[in-house]
């Protein structure tokens, strides 16, 4: 009984990922991050302009909104209509209504209070080779993504993860070994992330409606 | 009778019955799900599931609300506090017995 009880709490938490929509969603963040680079790459010295701020904001603001409202809509019109609706308390019970709303609200508030006095205070801080941060070394940061997947991967225990995490390895090793760095090679990387996450995220969708199709009659009691 | 067996006489009976406590692991883990759901993930028939909800509501361990998202009829449900402990306190017990009756 109680191996049942943890598996059935396991598939709770693997549904999210059923149908690919946070593949998909965190792919469409990363085209983003390619577009800001490769513009940064295409006109160097725009990175110190206002412009580059604006455009960092919208990077901020658009990836939010990718990654928490368009899979939302996406699984209410697709998944939710085929195989149920499920609301997570990320705490494992359900938040107070003034606790959920200070949440929605203080967040994103401070991080772009935080951004701002980042963006406004950047002259201030040493002056540091864009080449050697860690920020913008794209085998570095490829090694980091790397170790995200695997931890997604472990922790909703979907292979696909684990698979995702070996082509973006291979990926960094190949950036790291070929001395890419600066915007273009951070371009790179998040345009491949961008590519491999659209297709797996289109693969599972695909797969999922495949097995799923939509019910005749309402299930609804 | 031994105190282990005691112990598992004592334990809730409307959360031990195999559908039942499988529809609260499922909720215990979400804030909400619907009725499609709890059906695809238990395997019960409408007509089973249905008893089986209304059980545990009446026992004060589920909250139902029924809504609409968009023009569709959802049955929301939910563990209440209640039922939280209450499973909890079931899974304690549980696991005492396993512990307490191992060779």
């Amino acid at each position: 009984m109680k191996d049942e009880i943890e598996r059935q709490q396991q598939r709770v938490v693997q549904y999210d990922f059923v149908d690919g929509t946070p593949d998909m969603a965190f792919g469409g963040l990363c085209l983003l991050m390619t577009i800001c680079f490769a513009i940064f790459a295409a006109f160097p010295g725009l990175e110190d302009s206002t412009l580059s701020t604006i455009i960092f904001w919208a990077i901020f603001a658009g990836g939010g909104f990718l990654i928490g409202w368009l899979p939302q809509r996406l699984k209410e019109r697709v998944t939710f209509a085929r195989t149920g609706y499920v609301a997570y308390s990320r705490q494992g019970r359900p938040l107070k209504s003034w606790v959920r709303w200070t949440i929605r609200i203080g967040v994103p508030l401070i991080s772009v209070i935080l951004l701002a006095l980042l963006f406004l205070n950047r002259s201030k801080f040493p002056a540091q080779s864009q080449d050697t941060t860690l920020f913008l070394n794209p085998g570095l940061t490829g090694l980091l993504f790397t170790g995200i997947w695997v931890m997604i991967g472990w922790k909703v225990k979907r292979s696909r993860y684990y698979l995702i995490a070996a082509i973006t390895f291979l990926i960094s090793i190949g950036l790291l070994f070929s001395g890419s760095s600066g915007y273009l090679g951070m371009a790179v990387l998040s345009g491949a992330m961008s590519l491999i996450l659209f297709v797996s995220g289109s693969l599972t969708l695909w797969k999922y409606l495949r097995r799923n199709p939509l019910p005749t009659e309402a299930a609804d009691e | 009778m031994s105190d282990e067996l005691r112990s598992l006489a004592g334990v809730d009976r409307i959360i031990h019955e195999p559908s039942r406590s499988i529809i609260l692991a499922i909720l215990s883990a979400v804030e909400s799900a619907d009725f499609l759901y709890l059906q695809r993930e238990t395997g019960l028939t409408k007509g089973n599931l249905s008893v089986h909800l209304s059980k545990l509501e009446e026992a004060g361990y589920v909250s139902i609300e029924k809504t609409y998202r968009g023009k569709v009829p959802l049955t929301l449900c939910q563990l209440t506090d209640q039922g939280r402990q209450a499973f909890d306190s079931y899974r304690k017990q549980l696991k005492q017995f396993v512990e307490n009756t191992k060779e």
